[in-house]
């Protein structure tokens, strides 16, 4: 509890407070960053080798007070909670030491470590929640996090679209994972996942088309947030927020939230809705790799990366290897984060070098054909590329290779227990992933550290100073993120994932039964197969890239803005342009949403009030029209009446002239006319 | 305390014909007078609201009078009571009314008004007729107060209005008065067939007790003259308080249209509460009152006038019909999620950010209606926590839009760009109404749609009424609620700072004052309160809840066949 509290105080007291602080309130963010950090390792210690911990107490009720519907909140720490949240604090800690030095001098600068406070809560809400309804506030919570930092620099037009564009991609999934959670709520009458756990291992629920729905809802969440295929467009243009947010999106907090959402919901999913987990996850894999293939931006490629790399663990999950699939989060985050954190310190050194020319205004900070020859320049660096390069890339001996071999061996033999060859597919997409990334890691890393520099000025000015290439705050997070690629952190046998103390022992989800995993430790034969075969495709990616940009015929001098923005080739510019997804939704859902909500305030002015207005002057004419009856008819009646009484009083008046004559001359009338009737009657 | 409902009614209105006593050149004393008063209300509510017991469920802190009274002959007793009281549903909205009071003179403060002293009258009045719509238990009583609402509001829109006021206010007028239309025809229906069991046995010199005459009348012993005939909405409940026979008897075999009578006359109570909450397609009053009415006029608008008509629904129409009502669930919660879709359209379309808002406010009623419908404890509770939460919010959003238009005249979204470099408080204060309304977590809508989706969808397999589609499609609500919020919020906060050059005032641009961070910082502190303790207000308000829910299931359930099976 305290642990969340931690970061959550400072941002608010960063937020509110943050620019009378001295050093504007660094040093605490930082502060509470490491007291999080050595919490949760006390955590993990305690939980790791021990029992599961659970609290939880009522958070609100609702109906009377003999019958009541309890919300709870609490806290559920078991070993993948641990894991997650020492990979999390330790990361952010590390991020936030970056930053010092990164975000040195920005107008918010206070404001940005409590906007890093608030998402470093968030997501250890995520974590630490007991129940789906608190993991989803916690879900939300991120993505209005990730909302204030990828906008952090709200000024520039493209960064407040790309923040509008994440949160509203975000909550498109969030619409489904909130159906799925009602769908379960209303199976169980409960969010509490151990209670689902339970009840969904006790009662056995038949499998049906309804569970399916639920199980899609919860993965539509995951779709969302770890920006699986079709939703993935927000990720590369979140790049717009400064770097070291990047590296947290990408690395501990923001798109690691839906793989772990799949691992806590493990045990909801039906055998369809995995077999949907496992195509999609296949596909982003293959289409993240496709699309990072020809981009220019340093960025954009380690963000396509991260995209690919996230449908690897998707891919893990749905083939039945959830721990494979968290083993593959970790072991990505560290060396997501180090290449992210590396791509800062060399845009902060392009930015460096740059302020020194004159038309710097002009020249792309991230685009990778104005750099090169980094590698003399900033050699640590490099060094450090070249580990999470391993990484990312699954060379044998560092940590890449061995959970992506574990994902592949996983998928390998789910596809050997079907009964039909198409399931081959998903592990066969799988190894061309590796592929790809090895040939678009090997180009980043040709294009920024090989060659000559290409800018037209003294590769010095890019050092931070004479002795140091970069500042020592930010040096040491990548290099130690950058150790942690090896895979001795991860296992003893840096061929064999399933000797090391995080993967093999079915310690993260004891609660499965682990059938593949068992199996794929008895049939050695797979393991073997897809190590070689996974080796022998990466070593190949990395060869192809060497013999095609060995030689790079780029000018110096010339900046990147001079060639052209895409690549020449259509089906290049096809991936470059990620598949015309962008545009594909604007054109089919953007525009004919906004078309819609024309279309529907003009029905409103036009047709309800139209109608309304009709009636009224209906209403007006018809009064009009009786007023003028009233006038010409009813008050011309009155009128009628009054003037014939006139002239009947005028006749009466003439009748009685008061001589005696006359007046018998009237009786006679009137005796003939009372006779005559009496006659004719 | 014994007449502290009676107090939060006339307190205000003392106040007001004070305020008409006082010469108008005392303007400080007026507005002082104002607030006072306000604030007076706002502690009685507390009050009330404290001293509320949530586990009781009858009314409480009940206030009975005869008002007057006329013996028609053969027809029976003609019966008017003085009759408030409150309960799990009513006790929220009067703690909205008393916190909203408040904030509306504050923002009423600086107004550039033609008429103080008239104003602030009006204000009062308005105050006092909305606090008596929420606890009067008479129907005569609460009808009363319900057209009385009318008059301060048409003359606040007409007379301190914007350009197109007179138009705004007819509009208003007209289409609530038609609404009222319906709510009284279908009074003097209930009027003619309502009796009270306990003053007709004392009027007949019974000595039985409430069942036993109850018993008489279903049975035709009672001699026509001695009928109590009552407007009590408590008495309207109840089935057996029907005369045998009358129109709207549960057995009356009475058609109009071929329908049912009571059934129709649902239908038209419906109608009449629905122009006021309102409910697409009869809501065009709405933006346009909002445009024209001057800032704290759209407060009260939005934050508590808006709630009468749905209050109405929970206290009248759906107790008194309740087989009617659970015959048209599907029906009210197809009308919900066609505001809900059909406002955030609109709100997506709007050039003006108070239209644009005015809209939303639509959007979220509808989710009123859905959780209502719902007839799920999740669903009716999420309802009352939204008329609560939603009174909040939309308080915070039109103070918001008032802020900028005191400073440039204009609420045009194409105006302005990058608005948050120049006000950052300002802008913060937007961000946190913009996000509660679309429904963060941790802010007090959130909960309100939570719940009420939860028990949309839940109904299915609850009580089986509502089709899971209604949810589904309701969600999306959601995410349009989030797309046109932020979208506003980019096009005019974000980018560089830039405004229209015809609307720039020359002077740096001054970010919020004093006086607007003491009406915008309780709101958005209230707002996170309930967001994270939801249990303040459910706590008091869903055991009524869970309440009206059993009690309208089982006599809706039970009266419905009884009913059709009459028909031919």
């Amino acid at each position: 509890m305290g642990l969340l509290l931690v970061p959550f105080v400072s941002f608010l007291i960063l937020f509110f407070f943050g620019r009378k602080l001295p050093s504007q309130g660094d040093w605490l963010a930082t502060l509470t960053g490491g007291i999080s950090f050595i919490l949760s390792f006390v955590i993990f210690t305690q939980i790791w080798t021990g029992t599961p911990q659970h609290f939880r107490w009522t958070w609100f009720s609702l109906g009377e007070t003999t019958k009541t519907l309890d919300f709870s909140a609490g806290i559920l720490l078991d070993n993948l909670a641990a894991v997650m949240l020492v990979l999390v604090t330790f990361i952010s800690l590390l991020i936030q030491v970056f930053s010092i030095a990164y975000m040195h001098g920005d107008k918010h600068y206070s404001r940005y470590f409590a906007y890093l406070g608030l998402f470093t809560a968030a997501m250890i809400s995520i974590i630490l929640a007991d129940n789906l309804l608190l993991l989803f506030m916690g879900w939300e919570l991120v993505g209005f996090a990730s909302y204030l930092l990828i906008g952090f620099w709200f000024e520039k037009k493209a960064a407040a679209k790309a923040s509008l564009k994440a949160f509203l991609i975000n909550r498109l999934g969030d619409v489904g994972l909130l159906l799925g959670l009602f769908g379960l709520y209303a199976l169980f009458q409960t969010f509490d996942l151990t209670e689902l756990n339970n009840s969904f291992s006790a009662q056995n629920p038949t499998i049906s088309t309804y569970l399916t729905l639920i199980g899609l809802g919860l993965f539509c969440g995951c779709i969302g947030k770890s920006a699986q295929f079709p939703l993935q467009v927000w990720l590369p243009d979140a790049m717009q927020g400064p770097t070291p947010v990047s590296a947290l999106i990408h690395a501990a907090t923001m798109v690691a939230a839906g793989v772990y959402l799949l691992a806590r919901c493990y045990a909801f999913f039906t055998p369809d809705a995995l077999l949907i987990i496992a195509i999609i996850g296949t596909l982003t894999a293959l289409s993240g790799g496709l699309a990072a293939l020809f981009q220019h931006d340093i960025k954009r490629i380690l963000a396509y990366s991260t995209i690919s790399q996230l449908g690897f663990m998707v891919m893990g999950m749905g083939t039945g290897n959830p721990e494979a699939s968290l083993f593959h989060l970790i072991t990505h985050a560290f060396f997501k984060a180090a290449l992210f954190l590396i791509a800062g310190i060399v845009i902060h050194a392009m930015h460096q070098g740059l302020n020194a020319l004159p038309y710097h205004e002009e020249v792309d900070r991230q685009d990778i054909r104005n750099m090169g020859g980094l590698r003399r320049i900033l050699p640590i660096t490099f060094i450090a590329y070249l580990l999470a390069f391993g990484g990312i890339v699954g060379l044998p001996f560092f940590s890449g290779f061995l959970s992506k071999d574990a994902i592949l061996s996983g998928a390998w033999a789910w596809a050997e227990s079907k009964n039909n060859r198409l399931y081959f597919l998903i592990p066969d997409i799988g190894f061309i992933s590796v592929l790809l990334t090895a040939f678009y890691m090997t180009r980043q890393l040709l294009f920024v550290f090989f060659g000559k520099f290409r800018l037209n000025l003294d590769p010095k000015t890019l050092r931070h100073s004479i002795r140091n290439e970069a500042s020592v705050l930010m040096l040491i997070p990548v290099v130690l993120l950058a150790l942690l690629s090896l895979a001795s952190f991860f296992a003893v046998n840096p061929f064999n994932a399933a000797s090391g103390w995080l993967y093999g022992g079915n310690q993260l989800m004891p609660q499965l039964p682990n059938m593949l995993l068992r199996a794929i430790a008895e049939n050695h034969e797979i393991h073997v197969y897809t190590a070689f075969l996974s080796t022998t495709l990466a070593l190949a990616g990395i060869a192809f890239a060497w013999f095609k940009y060995r030689n790079l015929e780029l000018k110096i001098g010339r900046v990147a803005s001079a060639y052209s923005a895409e690549p020449l080739n259509p089906i290049a510019r096809f991936t470059f342009r990620q598949f015309y997804l962008n545009e594909l939704y604007r054109f089919a859902f953007i525009k004919p949403a906004l078309k819609l909500g024309k279309t529907v305030a003009f029905f409103d002015k036009k047709v309800i009030d139209g109608l309304l207005h009709f009636f009224g002057m209906i209403a007006v004419v018809g009064a009009k029209i009786i007023g003028w009856f009233d006038r010409i008819f009813i008050d011309g009646f009155v009128n009628l009446l009054a003037w014939f009484s006139g002239s009947l009083g005028k006749m009466g008046r003439n009748l009685q002239g008061g001589e005696l004559q006359s007046y018998y001359l009237y009786a006679l009338l009137g005796l003939m006319l009372v006779v005559l009737s009496i006659l004719v009657l | 305390m014994d007449h502290l409902l009676s107090l939060l009614i006339f307190l205000p209105l003392l106040v007001a014909a004070i305020i008409l006593a006082v010469p108008s050149r005392f303007i400080k004393a007026i507005k002082l007078l104002t607030l006072g008063a306000a604030a007076a209300v706002l502690v009685l509510s507390l009050m009330t609201w404290f001293s509320f017991n949530p586990s009781q469920p009858a009314y409480q802190f009940v206030e009975k009078a005869d008002w007057f009274g006329l013996q028609l002959s053969s027809f029976g007793y003609f019966q008017v009571q003085y009759f408030l009281g409150v309960d799990g549903l009513s006790i929220a909205m009067v703690l909205l009314t008393g916190i909203v009071g408040v904030i509306g003179v504050l923002s009423s403060w600086n107004l550039q008004t033609k008429n103080p002293k008239g104003y602030f009258a009006l204000y009062l009045l308005l105050l006092a007729s909305v606090m008596g719509c929420f606890l009067a238990l008479d129907m005569f009583l609460f009808y009363l107060f319900f057209e009385f609402m009318l008059l301060p509001m048409y003359f606040l829109i007409g007379i301190w209005g914007g350009p197109r006021r007179e138009y705004a206010a007819i509009k208003f007028f007209l289409y609530t008065l038609v609404g009222s239309l319906f709510i009284l025809i279908v009074m003097i229906g209930l009027y003619t067939s309502v009796i009270d069991p306990i003053a007709t046995a004392a009027r007949a010199g019974l000595s039985a007790n409430q069942n036993a005459t109850q018993f008489l009348l279903q049975t035709g012993k009672l001699a026509s003259e001695n009928l109590v005939h009552t407007f009590s909405i408590p008495a309207m409940t109840e089935a057996a308080n029907y005369i045998p026979g009358s129109m709207l008897h549960l057995l009356s075999d009475r058609e109009i249209f071929g329908y049912p009578a009571r059934l129709l006359a649902f239908l038209v109570l419906f109608a009449g509460f629905a122009i006021k909450i309102p409910v697409v397609p009869v809501h065009t009053w709405l933006p346009d009152a909002h445009v024209e009415a001057p800032t704290p006029i759209s407060v009260m608008l939005a934050a508590v006038l808006l709630k009468v008509g749905a209050y109405g629904l929970f206290r009248i129409a759906f107790p008194v019909f309740p087989e009617a009502a659970v015959y048209f669930s599907s029906f009210i919660a197809g009308l919900g999620v066609l505001s809900i879709l059909y406002g955030a359209f609109c709100a997506l379309a709007m050039s003006d950010l108070k239209k644009l808002i005015a809209y939303s406010s639509v959007s979220h009623m509808g989710f009123v209606l859905l959780g209502l419908a719902s007839f799920t404890t999740e669903g009716v509770s999420g309802a009352i926590y939204q008329l609560f939460s939603h009174g909040l919010i939309s308080a915070m959003l039109f103070l918001v839009v008032g802020v900028l238009y005191d400073r440039y005249h204009n609420r045009q979204i194409s105006g302005f760009r990058g608005l948050a470099s120049a006000l950052p408080a300002f802008t913060f204060f937007v961000v946190v109404a913009f996000f509660a309304s679309l429904g963060l977590p941790g802010l007090s809508g959130f909960i309100a749609e939570l719940l009420v989706l939860l028990g949309a969808f839940t109904s299915a397999s609850a009580n089986g009424l509502l089709s899971r589609w209604f949810a589904v499609l309701a969600a999306f609500g959601i995410l349009l609620g989030a797309a046109y919020y932020l979208w506003a919020l980019q096009r005019m906060f974000f980018g560089k700072f830039w405004i229209k050059p015809e609307l720039q005032t020359g002077t740096t641009p001054q970010d919020l004052t004093a006086r607007e961070y003491f009406m915008l910082v309780p709101l958005a502190i209230l707002i996170l309160a309930f967001g994270i303790f939801p249990h303040l207000l459910l706590d008091k308000v869903s055991p009524a809840a869970a309440g009206f829910v059993n009690t309208m299931l089982s006599e809706g359930k039970t009266n419905l066949p009884e009913m059709l099976n009459l028909l031919p």
